[in-house]
């Protein structure tokens, strides 16, 4: 008879063939079962190192990628899970981070297939491991820090068992992957489902696509997972809430405004689905707290109660714990989710540091109906797009171009104030912006320099991170990412007429032969707009590359020279990498 | 900088584009010069454009991981090439007043080296027909694994297969011009260049003593296809441009070369489609010289002339697709701001 411990610490990938022939992934190419998705994970672990091994695997939304991830799990190597490098500043963090951690295979995507290729150290022993670590996850993944978070299988099961629990997922729930597998949410999805003999319907649209629905209708599914941002750009149309199937939908990744949890709460009491506002961190793998959707109206600053199997608590600044309701201390989080602890180099992969409870940094309370609200943060933590990132290690990045710099931010983006003696030229600010919105892995939009007479400074001397944050100026999504859903037949028509009637139109003929022929300089927007361009697609994702946008050899000489023209230099494999690590590559050699 | 010092620094291009540039400046000259009296054939131009075909076939088609994928690949490339020809194609036989079923279903270069069709068809005829031999090896069990796990040797096994055809089904007597314009005569060439692009990327690449040995192969496999009579350029075009692929993946060129070639890569489809219109409507307007023996002077003029108007057919195009989609989407958020107002 089985253990039944066994079985669940191993529920969501050593057992998954006893779901036989259920679905479990679902792309554009069809379904793969369960009993297929095992045979695939054990056929490519046959490709991986025998004995135990570190392997750091880039992700990419794909079948082969879960398969590969699946195939290191089940061969029982130690996985860190990262994004794919695009620039040449990504490839020199990636190197770092190999040499650090010395492992012994890289899983990376080639084509739509995952190859296995040799680190760069030529690693052959790799590191000892501790006998129960798993996954590796970064705490950011923004700023290159070559700390991770060590997460066990236990770690991995037990939250994949809770999240399932409060969820009351089972066989017939199907996930849209709207979230990248090496964030700790888009991970946790994946687990969540694969525990329950669910299935994932996997795809790069972005939410705003009307490509995305339409799978999402094809396909059958019955769930999506949103960050903060993702309701931004959701919320100028409500159609997707009436997707037939919708059954369920999950927030977490930072702070959604009370507003718009009522809004959206709303609309699935309207429309027949569940919203679960929840809350987490990497170190929890990651899910801490939920709020039970029939709350999420009444209480919608609140983060709900812990997981099952969970225990959350405040603590004063003294250490004691704080039993009365709507005093502010610090958030604990305690259960068996909690991480191995904390890694900086290969020799920290041999210990086990869990800790007795986790502080997550929060500051939060508990109301009088026992629910948690966060109410600030005790480190100086932003989640823009659900990435966590540290103002401070932000601004120390700053600093090492513009003498002096703080940063503060939201999760709607971050300001860098510099005093004005400490830049040459005020055109080096806007280029420092990119530089390091770059640097941390964010739109260049989402991080402005503000060159200000002096730092503003509180009267204690401190810095004034709330003047820093009034210097920033107003953005908005960029149109195409809003545009997909809401363009009726007649609006195209309209717009058509009034193009053909616009001077503006002859002139830009003008304009773009002069560009194509090298006698005026084109303009181009962005890598987005190139693909969107050149490809044909109205609205490409970050996330898709030329390939996974069916370019061929028609089309890829004018989007190669396009983006050559656009980011000054292209890399050999530009056409596997998706739009944002294009992006990222803008302008990067101008400023070094 | 002095204009004339900016115009000559150098600037770096993937050698595949320039090749493209290179490739289709020699069909234009090519076509423009034939009479029976010209003392070289200049052939060789589309036999790189099949190598680069095959080339980047292999790049962004066959990569993909599931059949499924690779057939939604062969299929949209096909499409992608087959309506314009197929315009080009029903627009010739306006224009003519005459009708091609052979013409029409692409497969007219297994009988015949005519054409009504104001283009040179055979040579989609023979990517389209290899298209479909890759669609149907798709559907073989077993296929995408082999691919997955042995690219290189598939490949290899490919290019040897399809030379043996050539071997095997020439030497008929229907003229050398039929003879070229076959799918087992230069489909060849299209495998070719799948085996370059995986002997030098991924993980099937391969150091310098097996390009080698590749480029010897091609050079020898050059000879016996083409042979060194009249048709010699090809024999030594076609590892001439492999020999490019192999071993300088980025050329140096003068910028003002570089932009020329940069207009014509990009442009190549559309001037393959259009230039022969051009030659016709040279030859119309009696600019060639009234001498119907070779003429170096009138067959540079007539390239020009046809090179010229299909870039500008191309520019023009590129053009108003470009400035549609940028004041388009403007007009287009202007009147989503109506609405939502």
């Amino acid at each position: 008879m089985a253990d039944p411990v066994e079985s669940q610490r191993a529920d969501f990938f050593r057992h998954i063939e006893r779901h036989g022939q259920r679905p479990a992934l679902i792309d554009g190419n069809g379904i793969t079962m369960y009993a297929q998705l095992a045979e695939r994970a054990d056929l490519f672990a046959r490709q991986l190192p025998r004995q135990r091994s570190l392997i750091f695997l880039q992700t990419a939304n794909s079948v082969a990628c879960i398969t590969a991830y699946l195939a290191c799990l089940r061969a029982g190597h130690a996985v860190h899970l990262m994004g794919q490098p695009a620039s040449d500043t990504d490839k020199a963090r990636l190197a770092a981070l190999e040499q650090a951690y010395q492992p012994q295979a890289v899983l990376r995507p080639y084509g739509d297939a995952m190859a296995v290729a040799s680190p760069v150290t030529g690693a052959v022993t790799g590191p000892s491991l501790h006998p129960d670590l798993r996954v590796l996850l970064s705490t950011s993944g923004s700023t290159g820090s070559p700390k991770l978070v060590k997460l066990s299988e236990t770690n991995l099961a037990a939250n994949a068992a809770s999240i399932r629990a409060y969820l009351e997922l089972g066989p017939a729930d199907r996930a849209m992957t709207s979230l990248k597998l090496h964030y700790s949410y888009g991970m946790s999805v994946l687990h969540s489902h694969l525990a329950a003999g669910g299935s994932l319907v996997l795809t790069d649209e972005p939410v705003t696509a009307a490509a995305f629905w339409h799978l999402f209708e094809q396909a059958g599914a019955t769930s999506f997972a949103g960050v903060p941002y993702t309701f931004e750009l959701l919320a100028g149309n409500d159609r997707w809430a009436r997707m037939p199937g919708l059954r369920q939908v999950t927030q977490a990744g930072g702070r959604l405004a009370p507003d718009m949890v009522r809004k959206v709460s709303r609309l699935g009491m309207d429309n027949g689905w569940r919203f679960f506002v929840m809350y987490g961190q990497t170190e929890a793998a990651p899910r801490i707290a939920w709020l039970p959707p029939e709350l999420a109206h009444d209480h919608p600053d609140c983060i709900g109660r812990a997981v099952p199997g969970g225990t959350l608590s405040i603590m004063d600044e003294a250490g004691m714990p704080v039993e009365i309701p709507e005093v502010d201390g610090q958030l604990v989080y305690s259960g068996p989710n909690v991480m191995m602890g904390y890694a900086a180099s290969a020799a920290d992969l041999a210990s086990d540091c869990t800790p007795a409870h986790l502080l997550t940094g929060d500051i939060a309370r508990r109301t009088a109906q026992g629910l948690f609200r966060i109410t600030g943060r005790s480190a100086r933590m932003v989640k823009p797009f659900g990435l966590r990132i540290n103002l401070d290690e932000v601004q120390e990045l700053a600093r090492s171009r513009m003498p002096g710099a703080i940063c503060a931010g939201t999760d709607d983006g971050i300001v860098v104030a510099v005093a004005a003696d400490a830049l040459s030229a005020q055109p080096e600010a806007a280029g420092a912006g990119e530089w390091l919105a770059r640097a941390i892995g964010l739109p260049p939009q989402w991080v402005q320099v503000a060159v200000l007479p002096e730092i503003p400074q509180l009267a204690n001397g401190k810095p004034d991170y709330r003047a820093v944050l009034k210097c920033r100026r107003s953005t908005q999504p960029p149109a195409h990412a809003l545009a997909p859903l809401r363009v009726s037949r007649a609006m195209r028509l309209a717009a058509g007429m009034d193009t053909l009637r616009s001077p503006a139109f002859y002139r830009r003929t003008l304009l773009e032969a002069g560009g194509i022929l090298g006698l005026v300089r084109p303009e181009w927007g962005d890598v987005r707009g190139i693909f969107a361009q050149m490809t044909g697609r109205p609205a490409p994702s970050g996330q898709d590359s030329f390939q996974s946008l069916a370019g061929d050899s028609l089309s890829f000489v004018q989007t190669s020279l396009a983006l050559e023209d656009y980011l000054g230099q292209l890399p050999d494999d530009w056409d596997s990498l998706p739009i944002d690590q294009l992006e990222a590559l803008r302008g990067g050699d101008a400023l070094v | 900088m002095p204009l004339f010092k900016k115009a000559l620094a150098g600037r770096v291009m993937q050698t595949d584009i320039a090749l493209r540039g290179v490739a289709i400046v020699l069909v234009v000259l090519n076509h423009a010069s034939i009479t029976d009296s010209r003392p070289i054939h200049l052939g060789g131009g589309l036999n790189i454009l099949l190598l680069l075909s095959g080339y980047s076939f292999a790049r962004f088609i066959l990569v993909r991981e599931t059949m499924a994928q690779v057939r939604r690949g062969i299929a949209s490339f096909a499409f992608n090439l087959w309506l314009p020809c197929l315009a080009v194609v029903l627009a010739s036989f306006a224009l003519k007043r005459e009708w091609s079923w052979g013409e029409v279903l692409f497969v007219s270069n297994f009988y015949t080296a005519d054409h009504i069709a104001l283009m040179y068809v055979w040579f989609p005829q023979v990517i389209l027909q290899m298209l479909a031999i890759f669609w149907l090896l798709s559907f073989v069990p077993g296929a995408r694994q082999g691919l997955a796990r042995h690219p290189l040797p598939l490949a290899l096994g490919g290019l040897a297969i399809s030379f043996a055809l050539l071997l095997v089904l020439r030497g008929d007597d229907r003229g050398a011009d039929f003879a070229n314009r076959t799918i087992e005569a230069v489909g060849w060439n299209f495998v070719l260049g799948c085996v370059a692009w995986y002997i030098t990327h991924g993980p099937s690449r391969q150091g310098m003593a097996a390009r080698l040995a590749l480029l010897g192969c091609t050079a020898v496999l050059g000879l016996v296809a083409f042979g060194w009579g009249a048709d010699w350029l090809r024999a030594v075009l076609l590892p001439l441009a492999l020999a490019l692929l192999l071993f300088v993946p980025r050329l140096r060129l003068p910028a003002i070369v570089a932009q020329i070639v940069q207009v014509l890569s990009q442009a190549t489809f559309t001037v393959f489609l259009a230039h022969v219109l051009f030659l016709r409507i040279f030859d119309a307007a009696g600019l060639r010289g009234a001498s119907s023996g070779f003429n170096l002077a009138d067959t540079l003029f007539a390239a020009a002339f046809a090179l010229t108007g299909s870039v500008a057919v191309w520019v023009l195009a590129s053009a108003l697709r470009r400035a549609w989609q940028a004041t388009h989407a403007d007009a287009l958020r202007r009147q989503m701001q109506r609405g939502i107002a």
